[in-house]
Protein backbone atom coordinates (compact mmCIF):
# COMPACT_ATOMS: atom_id res chain seq x y z
CA UNK A 1 0.00 0.00 0.00
CA UNK A 2 2.58 2.35 1.00
CA UNK A 3 4.45 1.92 -2.20
CA UNK A 4 1.73 2.26 -4.14
CA UNK A 5 1.19 5.76 -2.40
CA UNK A 6 4.57 6.24 -2.74
CA UNK A 7 4.53 5.17 -6.88
CA UNK A 8 1.62 7.50 -7.19
CA UNK A 9 3.13 10.52 -5.37
CA UNK A 10 6.19 9.94 -7.36
CA UNK A 11 4.31 9.70 -11.18
CA UNK A 12 2.04 13.22 -10.05
CA UNK A 13 5.41 14.62 -8.88
CA UNK A 14 7.21 16.19 -12.01
CA UNK A 15 9.66 17.95 -10.12
CA UNK A 16 12.92 16.77 -11.34
CA UNK A 17 10.92 13.55 -12.70
CA UNK A 18 14.30 13.19 -15.14
CA UNK A 19 16.83 13.02 -12.98
CA UNK A 20 15.03 10.87 -10.00
CA UNK A 21 13.75 8.73 -12.80
CA UNK A 22 17.38 7.76 -14.17
CA UNK A 23 18.82 8.23 -10.51
CA UNK A 24 16.71 5.06 -9.94
CA UNK A 25 17.22 3.19 -13.73
CA UNK A 26 20.98 3.89 -13.86
CA UNK A 27 22.11 0.88 -11.32
CA UNK A 28 19.45 -0.92 -13.55
CA UNK A 29 21.20 -0.48 -16.85
CA UNK A 30 24.72 -0.92 -14.89
CA UNK A 31 23.87 -4.29 -13.79
CA UNK A 32 22.72 -5.32 -17.57
CA UNK A 33 26.14 -3.95 -18.82
CA UNK A 34 27.98 -5.21 -16.24
CA UNK A 35 25.80 -8.90 -17.17
CA UNK A 36 26.75 -8.56 -20.91
CA UNK A 37 30.60 -7.51 -20.46
CA UNK A 38 30.95 -10.38 -17.59
CA UNK A 39 29.13 -12.64 -20.41
CA UNK A 40 31.19 -11.78 -23.19
CA UNK A 41 34.67 -12.64 -21.01
CA UNK A 42 33.70 -15.84 -20.04
CA UNK A 43 32.38 -17.12 -23.82
CA UNK A 44 36.41 -15.87 -24.61
CA UNK A 45 38.09 -17.54 -21.84
CA UNK A 46 35.36 -20.74 -22.99
CA UNK A 47 36.62 -20.73 -26.03
CA UNK A 48 40.54 -20.82 -24.77
CA UNK A 49 39.95 -23.45 -22.48
CA UNK A 50 38.29 -25.91 -24.68
CA UNK A 51 41.16 -25.41 -27.01
CA UNK A 52 43.52 -26.02 -23.87
CA UNK A 53 41.54 -29.39 -23.15
CA UNK A 54 41.76 -30.60 -26.77
CA UNK A 55 45.54 -29.82 -27.00
CA UNK A 56 46.05 -30.94 -23.28
CA UNK A 57 44.40 -34.36 -24.15
CA UNK A 58 46.25 -34.64 -27.56
CA UNK A 59 49.47 -34.17 -25.21
CA UNK A 60 47.98 -36.89 -23.16
CA UNK A 61 47.77 -38.92 -26.01
CA UNK A 62 51.64 -38.45 -27.32
CA UNK A 63 52.78 -39.50 -23.80
CA UNK A 64 50.58 -42.50 -24.45
CA UNK A 65 51.92 -43.20 -27.65
CA UNK A 66 55.43 -42.85 -26.81
CA UNK A 67 55.36 -45.38 -23.50
CA UNK A 68 53.46 -47.80 -26.60
CA UNK A 69 55.98 -47.46 -28.69
CA UNK A 70 58.62 -48.04 -26.05
CA UNK A 71 57.15 -51.23 -25.19
CA UNK A 72 56.39 -52.15 -28.99
CA UNK A 73 60.29 -51.71 -29.70
CA UNK A 74 61.44 -53.82 -26.56
CA UNK A 75 59.29 -56.10 -27.68
CA UNK A 76 60.65 -56.19 -31.29
CA UNK A 77 63.90 -56.60 -29.96
CA UNK A 78 63.15 -59.80 -27.79
CA UNK A 79 61.39 -60.97 -31.58
CA UNK A 80 63.43 -59.92 -34.44
CA UNK A 81 66.89 -60.01 -32.89
CA UNK A 82 67.73 -63.64 -33.25
CA UNK A 83 69.06 -65.28 -35.91
CA UNK A 84 65.66 -66.56 -38.53
CA UNK A 85 63.34 -63.32 -37.53
CA UNK A 86 59.94 -64.17 -38.68
CA UNK A 87 58.32 -62.31 -41.39
CA UNK A 88 56.85 -59.41 -39.27
CA UNK A 89 59.91 -58.15 -38.34
CA UNK A 90 60.11 -56.95 -41.92
CA UNK A 91 57.15 -54.30 -41.16
CA UNK A 92 58.03 -51.04 -39.90
CA UNK A 93 54.49 -50.29 -38.04
CA UNK A 94 55.14 -50.50 -34.37
CA UNK A 95 51.43 -51.57 -33.41
CA UNK A 96 52.55 -54.46 -34.90
CA UNK A 97 54.77 -55.65 -32.06
CA UNK A 98 52.27 -55.05 -29.17
CA UNK A 99 48.89 -56.89 -28.47
CA UNK A 100 45.81 -55.60 -27.01
CA UNK A 101 46.37 -56.80 -23.76
CA UNK A 102 49.78 -55.82 -23.55
CA UNK A 103 47.99 -52.43 -24.43
CA UNK A 104 45.55 -52.76 -21.95
CA UNK A 105 48.42 -53.25 -19.50
CA UNK A 106 50.25 -50.25 -20.12
CA UNK A 107 47.71 -48.00 -19.25
CA UNK A 108 46.37 -49.72 -16.48
CA UNK A 109 49.94 -49.25 -15.21
CA UNK A 110 50.48 -47.11 -11.68
CA UNK A 111 53.48 -45.87 -13.49
CA UNK A 112 51.77 -44.80 -16.86
CA UNK A 113 48.69 -43.42 -15.37
CA UNK A 114 50.81 -41.19 -12.81
CA UNK A 115 53.45 -39.98 -15.88
CA UNK A 116 50.31 -39.46 -17.62
CA UNK A 117 48.78 -37.33 -14.89
CA UNK A 118 51.70 -34.87 -14.82
CA UNK A 119 51.69 -34.68 -18.52
CA UNK A 120 48.44 -33.37 -18.62
CA UNK A 121 48.63 -31.00 -15.46
CA UNK A 122 52.45 -29.70 -16.76
CA UNK A 123 50.47 -29.03 -20.46
CA UNK A 124 47.26 -27.37 -19.03
CA UNK A 125 50.05 -24.76 -16.68
CA UNK A 126 52.10 -24.26 -18.67
CA UNK A 127 49.90 -23.77 -22.60
CA UNK A 128 47.05 -21.85 -20.83
CA UNK A 129 47.59 -18.33 -22.35
CA UNK A 130 46.55 -16.26 -19.28
CA UNK A 131 48.38 -18.51 -16.61
CA UNK A 132 45.92 -18.75 -14.29
CA UNK A 133 45.15 -22.56 -14.03
CA UNK A 134 47.46 -23.27 -10.92
CA UNK A 135 45.71 -26.39 -9.40
CA UNK A 136 43.57 -27.40 -11.99
CA UNK A 137 40.45 -29.83 -11.37
CA UNK A 138 40.87 -32.36 -13.74
CA UNK A 139 40.19 -36.02 -14.41
CA UNK A 140 40.26 -37.99 -17.01
CA UNK A 141 39.05 -41.37 -18.55
CA UNK A 142 41.52 -44.32 -20.41
CA UNK A 143 39.72 -46.97 -22.99
CA UNK A 144 41.34 -49.72 -24.87
CA UNK A 145 38.68 -49.63 -27.66
CA UNK A 146 39.52 -53.61 -29.71
CA UNK A 147 37.53 -55.49 -32.24
CA UNK A 148 37.33 -53.90 -35.83
CA UNK A 149 38.14 -50.16 -34.94
CA UNK A 150 41.70 -50.34 -32.50
CA UNK A 151 42.26 -47.49 -30.61
CA UNK A 152 43.02 -46.13 -26.88
CA UNK A 153 40.44 -43.46 -25.82
CA UNK A 154 41.93 -39.91 -23.75
CA UNK A 155 39.18 -38.39 -22.33
CA UNK A 156 39.91 -35.19 -20.43
CA UNK A 157 37.55 -33.06 -18.42
CA UNK A 158 38.67 -29.72 -17.22
CA UNK A 159 36.69 -27.51 -14.82
CA UNK A 160 38.05 -24.27 -14.26
CA UNK A 161 36.27 -21.65 -11.86
CA UNK A 162 36.12 -17.77 -12.86
CA UNK A 163 36.66 -15.10 -11.48
CA UNK A 164 33.17 -13.79 -11.19
CA UNK A 165 32.46 -9.47 -11.16
CA UNK A 166 28.78 -10.52 -10.78
CA UNK A 167 29.46 -12.83 -7.41
CA UNK A 168 30.44 -9.57 -5.53
CA UNK A 169 27.04 -7.98 -6.33
CA UNK A 170 24.15 -10.13 -6.83
CA UNK A 171 26.08 -13.18 -4.66
CA UNK A 172 25.57 -16.38 -7.19
CA UNK A 173 27.53 -19.19 -7.22
CA UNK A 174 30.94 -19.33 -7.86
CA UNK A 175 30.53 -19.90 -11.85
CA UNK A 176 32.80 -22.55 -13.36
CA UNK A 177 33.58 -23.48 -17.09
CA UNK A 178 33.51 -27.23 -17.80
CA UNK A 179 34.87 -28.58 -20.92
CA UNK A 180 35.76 -31.72 -22.23
CA UNK A 181 37.92 -33.58 -25.42
CA UNK A 182 38.60 -36.42 -26.70
CA UNK A 183 42.33 -37.42 -28.07
CA UNK A 184 42.59 -41.03 -29.37
CA UNK A 185 45.40 -43.03 -30.56
CA UNK A 186 44.82 -45.90 -33.61
CA UNK A 187 46.70 -48.87 -33.15
CA UNK B 1 -0.12 30.83 -1.65
CA UNK B 2 -0.62 30.14 2.28
CA UNK B 3 -3.87 28.23 3.00
CA UNK B 4 -4.91 29.87 6.33
CA UNK B 5 -6.85 26.29 7.38
CA UNK B 6 -7.32 24.59 10.40
CA UNK B 7 -7.16 21.10 8.33
CA UNK B 8 -7.11 17.57 10.00
CA UNK B 9 -5.62 14.92 8.13
CA UNK B 10 -7.03 11.56 7.70
CA UNK B 11 -4.50 8.55 7.30
CA UNK B 12 -6.34 5.06 8.45
CA UNK B 13 -8.49 3.02 6.38
CA UNK B 14 -11.68 3.99 8.04
CA UNK B 15 -11.38 8.01 8.62
CA UNK B 16 -10.60 7.76 4.92
CA UNK B 17 -13.58 5.71 4.26
CA UNK B 18 -16.12 7.28 6.81
CA UNK B 19 -14.96 10.89 6.00
CA UNK B 20 -17.43 13.72 6.83
CA UNK B 21 -20.48 11.04 6.51
CA UNK B 22 -23.54 11.90 8.87
CA UNK B 23 -21.85 14.99 9.69
CA UNK B 24 -23.42 18.78 9.78
CA UNK B 25 -20.44 20.73 10.49
CA UNK B 26 -17.10 19.67 10.95
CA UNK B 27 -13.76 21.40 10.48
CA UNK B 28 -11.87 20.65 7.10
CA UNK B 29 -10.32 17.07 6.77
CA UNK B 30 -7.76 16.65 4.08
CA UNK B 31 -7.05 13.15 2.18
CA UNK B 32 -3.59 12.54 0.94
CA UNK B 33 -3.03 10.65 -2.02
CA UNK B 34 -6.49 10.89 -3.36
CA UNK B 35 -7.45 11.99 -6.27
CA UNK B 36 -11.46 11.05 -6.17
CA UNK B 37 -14.03 10.93 -3.65
CA UNK B 38 -17.72 10.54 -3.09
CA UNK B 39 -20.10 12.03 -1.31
CA UNK B 40 -22.61 9.59 -0.16
CA UNK B 41 -23.92 10.13 2.92
CA UNK B 42 -23.36 13.23 3.03
CA UNK B 43 -25.55 15.37 5.15
CA UNK B 44 -24.41 18.71 3.50
CA UNK B 45 -22.98 20.06 0.30
CA UNK B 46 -19.36 19.57 0.29
CA UNK B 47 -16.66 22.23 -1.11
CA UNK B 48 -13.43 20.26 -2.58
CA UNK B 49 -9.67 21.44 -2.79
CA UNK B 50 -8.03 19.46 -5.10
CA UNK B 51 -4.22 19.60 -3.93
CA UNK B 52 -1.66 19.12 -6.69
CA UNK B 53 2.25 18.57 -6.67
CA UNK B 54 3.99 21.16 -3.45
CA UNK B 55 0.48 20.92 -1.82
CA UNK B 56 -0.77 23.70 -4.11
CA UNK B 57 -4.86 23.93 -4.70
CA UNK B 58 -5.22 23.10 -8.12
CA UNK B 59 -8.91 22.91 -8.84
CA UNK B 60 -11.37 23.37 -6.24
CA UNK B 61 -15.64 22.34 -6.52
CA UNK B 62 -18.19 24.23 -4.52
CA UNK B 63 -21.09 23.17 -3.21
CA UNK B 64 -20.79 19.10 -4.36
CA UNK B 65 -24.23 17.67 -3.47
CA UNK B 66 -24.67 14.59 -2.04
CA UNK B 67 -24.60 10.76 -3.87
CA UNK B 68 -21.97 12.61 -6.37
CA UNK B 69 -18.75 11.03 -7.41
CA UNK B 70 -15.84 13.26 -8.17
CA UNK B 71 -12.12 13.19 -9.59
CA UNK B 72 -9.04 14.99 -10.49
CA UNK B 73 -6.71 13.43 -12.15
CA UNK B 74 -3.55 15.53 -11.27
CA UNK B 75 -4.52 15.75 -7.68
CA UNK B 76 -2.07 14.07 -4.88
CA UNK B 77 -4.73 14.49 -2.09
CA UNK B 78 -7.99 16.52 -1.56
CA UNK B 79 -9.78 18.53 1.81
CA UNK B 80 -13.13 18.54 2.12
CA UNK B 81 -15.04 21.31 3.18
CA UNK B 82 -18.61 21.75 4.98
CA UNK B 83 -18.55 25.17 6.06
CA UNK B 84 -18.89 28.20 3.21
CA UNK B 85 -16.62 30.57 5.84
CA UNK B 86 -13.92 27.82 5.51
CA UNK B 87 -14.57 26.79 1.73
CA UNK B 88 -13.98 31.08 0.83
CA UNK B 89 -10.92 30.58 2.01
CA UNK B 90 -9.65 28.47 -0.72
CA UNK B 91 -8.05 29.74 -4.04
CA UNK B 92 -6.62 28.15 -6.78
CA UNK B 93 -3.18 29.30 -7.02
CA UNK B 94 -1.12 29.61 -10.17
CA UNK B 95 0.75 26.50 -11.38
CA UNK B 96 4.47 26.66 -11.23
CA UNK B 97 5.75 26.94 -14.78
CA UNK B 98 8.04 23.86 -15.28
CA UNK B 99 8.43 24.57 -18.64
CA UNK B 100 11.90 23.64 -19.71
CA UNK B 101 12.93 21.60 -16.46
CA UNK B 102 12.65 17.98 -18.15
CA UNK B 103 15.29 19.44 -21.39
CA UNK B 104 17.00 20.99 -18.49
CA UNK B 105 17.57 17.87 -16.55
CA UNK B 106 17.58 15.68 -19.98
CA UNK B 107 20.75 17.76 -20.47
CA UNK B 108 22.62 16.44 -17.52
CA UNK B 109 21.64 12.74 -17.86
CA UNK B 110 21.83 12.19 -21.44
CA UNK B 111 25.44 12.91 -21.53
CA UNK B 112 26.08 10.43 -18.98
CA UNK B 113 23.81 7.79 -20.63
CA UNK B 114 25.20 8.05 -24.03
CA UNK B 115 28.68 7.58 -22.67
CA UNK B 116 27.15 4.84 -20.86
CA UNK B 117 25.34 3.41 -24.09
CA UNK B 118 28.48 4.50 -26.49
CA UNK B 119 31.25 2.99 -23.64
CA UNK B 120 29.07 -0.71 -23.76
CA UNK B 121 29.55 -0.55 -27.19
CA UNK B 122 32.95 0.04 -28.02
CA UNK B 123 33.55 -3.17 -25.34
CA UNK B 124 31.77 -5.21 -27.30
CA UNK B 125 33.26 -4.61 -30.35
CA UNK B 126 36.48 -5.04 -28.21
CA UNK B 127 35.54 -8.32 -26.74
CA UNK B 128 34.24 -9.43 -30.92
CA UNK B 129 37.62 -8.49 -32.00
CA UNK B 130 39.02 -10.40 -29.00
CA UNK B 131 37.03 -13.71 -30.21
CA UNK B 132 38.22 -13.36 -33.60
CA UNK B 133 41.77 -13.13 -32.55
CA UNK B 134 41.68 -16.20 -30.03
CA UNK B 135 39.85 -18.38 -33.11
CA UNK B 136 42.65 -16.54 -35.65
CA UNK B 137 45.23 -17.83 -33.14
CA UNK B 138 43.81 -21.04 -32.66
CA UNK B 139 43.52 -22.24 -36.20
CA UNK B 140 47.32 -20.82 -36.83
CA UNK B 141 49.22 -22.99 -33.84
CA UNK B 142 46.95 -26.11 -35.40
CA UNK B 143 48.53 -24.96 -39.09
CA UNK B 144 51.92 -25.18 -36.81
CA UNK B 145 51.65 -27.99 -34.92
CA UNK B 146 51.89 -30.00 -38.68
CA UNK B 147 54.70 -28.04 -40.27
CA UNK B 148 58.32 -26.19 -39.23
CA UNK B 149 57.91 -23.93 -42.33
CA UNK B 150 56.83 -20.71 -40.33
CA UNK B 151 55.32 -18.92 -43.46
CA UNK B 152 52.52 -21.86 -43.50
CA UNK B 153 51.23 -20.83 -40.29
CA UNK B 154 51.58 -17.06 -41.18
CA UNK B 155 49.10 -17.78 -43.82
CA UNK B 156 46.50 -18.57 -41.66
CA UNK B 157 46.60 -15.83 -39.83
CA UNK B 158 47.28 -13.60 -43.19
CA UNK B 159 43.40 -15.07 -44.26
CA UNK B 160 42.20 -13.00 -41.49
CA UNK B 161 44.29 -9.99 -40.77
CA UNK B 162 47.20 -7.79 -42.80
CA UNK B 163 50.13 -9.06 -41.16
CA UNK B 164 51.90 -6.02 -41.19
CA UNK B 165 49.28 -5.30 -38.55
CA UNK B 166 50.37 -7.70 -36.12
CA UNK B 167 53.08 -8.79 -33.66
CA UNK B 168 53.73 -12.58 -33.76
CA UNK B 169 55.98 -14.53 -31.71
CA UNK B 170 56.42 -18.31 -32.64
CA UNK B 171 58.78 -20.38 -29.56
CA UNK B 172 59.33 -23.90 -30.40
CA UNK B 173 60.05 -26.37 -27.25
CA UNK B 174 61.82 -29.03 -27.13
CA UNK B 175 59.20 -32.06 -25.77
CA UNK B 176 61.78 -33.52 -22.69
CA UNK B 177 64.20 -30.45 -21.75
CA UNK B 178 61.85 -27.60 -22.50
CA UNK B 179 64.44 -26.10 -24.04
CA UNK B 180 63.90 -23.18 -26.68
CA UNK B 181 64.44 -24.57 -30.42
CA UNK B 182 64.52 -22.61 -33.98
CA UNK B 183 61.68 -23.32 -36.34
CA UNK B 184 63.73 -25.61 -38.33
CA UNK B 185 64.35 -27.89 -35.05
CA UNK B 186 60.83 -28.66 -34.88
CA UNK B 187 60.15 -32.22 -34.26
CA UNK B 188 57.08 -34.26 -32.89
CA UNK B 189 55.78 -34.12 -29.56
CA UNK B 190 57.48 -30.99 -29.12
CA UNK B 191 55.58 -27.87 -28.19
CA UNK B 192 55.07 -24.78 -30.03
CA UNK B 193 53.63 -21.36 -28.21
CA UNK B 194 51.88 -18.93 -30.77
CA UNK B 195 51.71 -15.26 -28.82
CA UNK B 196 50.14 -12.84 -31.39
CA UNK B 197 49.44 -8.81 -30.38
CA UNK B 198 47.09 -6.20 -32.40
CA UNK B 199 46.63 -2.93 -32.06
CA UNK B 200 42.99 -1.95 -31.38
CA UNK B 201 41.52 1.53 -32.55
CA UNK B 202 38.30 2.27 -31.15
CA UNK B 203 35.36 2.46 -33.55
CA UNK B 204 33.56 5.40 -31.41
CA UNK B 205 36.40 8.68 -32.86
CA UNK B 206 35.36 10.89 -29.78
CA UNK B 207 36.42 8.03 -26.74
CA UNK B 208 39.73 8.91 -27.30
CA UNK B 209 42.27 6.78 -24.82
CA UNK B 210 45.67 5.73 -25.27
CA UNK B 211 46.28 3.18 -28.06
CA UNK B 212 46.56 -0.68 -26.65
CA UNK B 213 46.89 -4.27 -28.21
CA UNK B 214 44.69 -6.79 -28.14
CA UNK B 215 46.65 -10.07 -27.26
CA UNK B 216 45.99 -13.68 -27.72
CA UNK B 217 48.41 -16.95 -27.29
CA UNK B 218 47.77 -20.46 -27.61
CA UNK B 219 50.02 -23.94 -27.47
CA UNK B 220 50.26 -27.32 -28.83
CA UNK B 221 52.29 -30.42 -29.27
CA UNK B 222 53.90 -31.02 -32.85
CA UNK B 223 52.63 -33.36 -34.65
CA UNK B 224 54.24 -34.05 -37.52
CA UNK B 225 56.33 -37.24 -37.88
CA UNK B 226 59.35 -38.14 -40.29
CA UNK B 227 61.14 -41.50 -39.15
CA UNK B 228 63.84 -40.62 -41.89
CA UNK B 229 66.75 -39.15 -39.87
CA UNK B 230 67.25 -35.91 -39.26
CA UNK B 231 63.52 -36.63 -38.03
CA UNK B 232 62.45 -33.23 -38.58
CA UNK B 233 59.09 -31.85 -39.19
CA UNK B 234 58.36 -30.64 -43.31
Amino acid sequence: MRLIKWWLAFKHDKNAFVLSFTALTLPLILLIGVLVLQSGQLFIRQAELEFLTRQTAQSGVLKLAETLRAKATENYTQQCDILEPPLICNSDTWSNFISVVEIENVTESPFLQQSLRTNLLDFLQVADPQKLILNPDFSYELTVQSGSLQRVNLKLFLNEPQDNWLGNVLRTRDYQIETQALAYLNF
Amino acid sequence: MTLELSVQRLMTFKARLLGLMGKKSSNPVYLPGCSAIHTFGMQQPLTLGWLGADQIVIRIDKNVPPRRIKFCKDALGVIEIINPQDADKLKVSKPVKLKGQALVESAFVFPILFLLLFGFLELGLMLQAQQRLTHTIHLAVQTGSLTNNDAKLSTVLASSYELADLTVLVKNYQAQTQAELSAADRRYNDRLDLSVSQPYQLQIPFLEVSPFALQASASARVLCRNFEPPYQCD
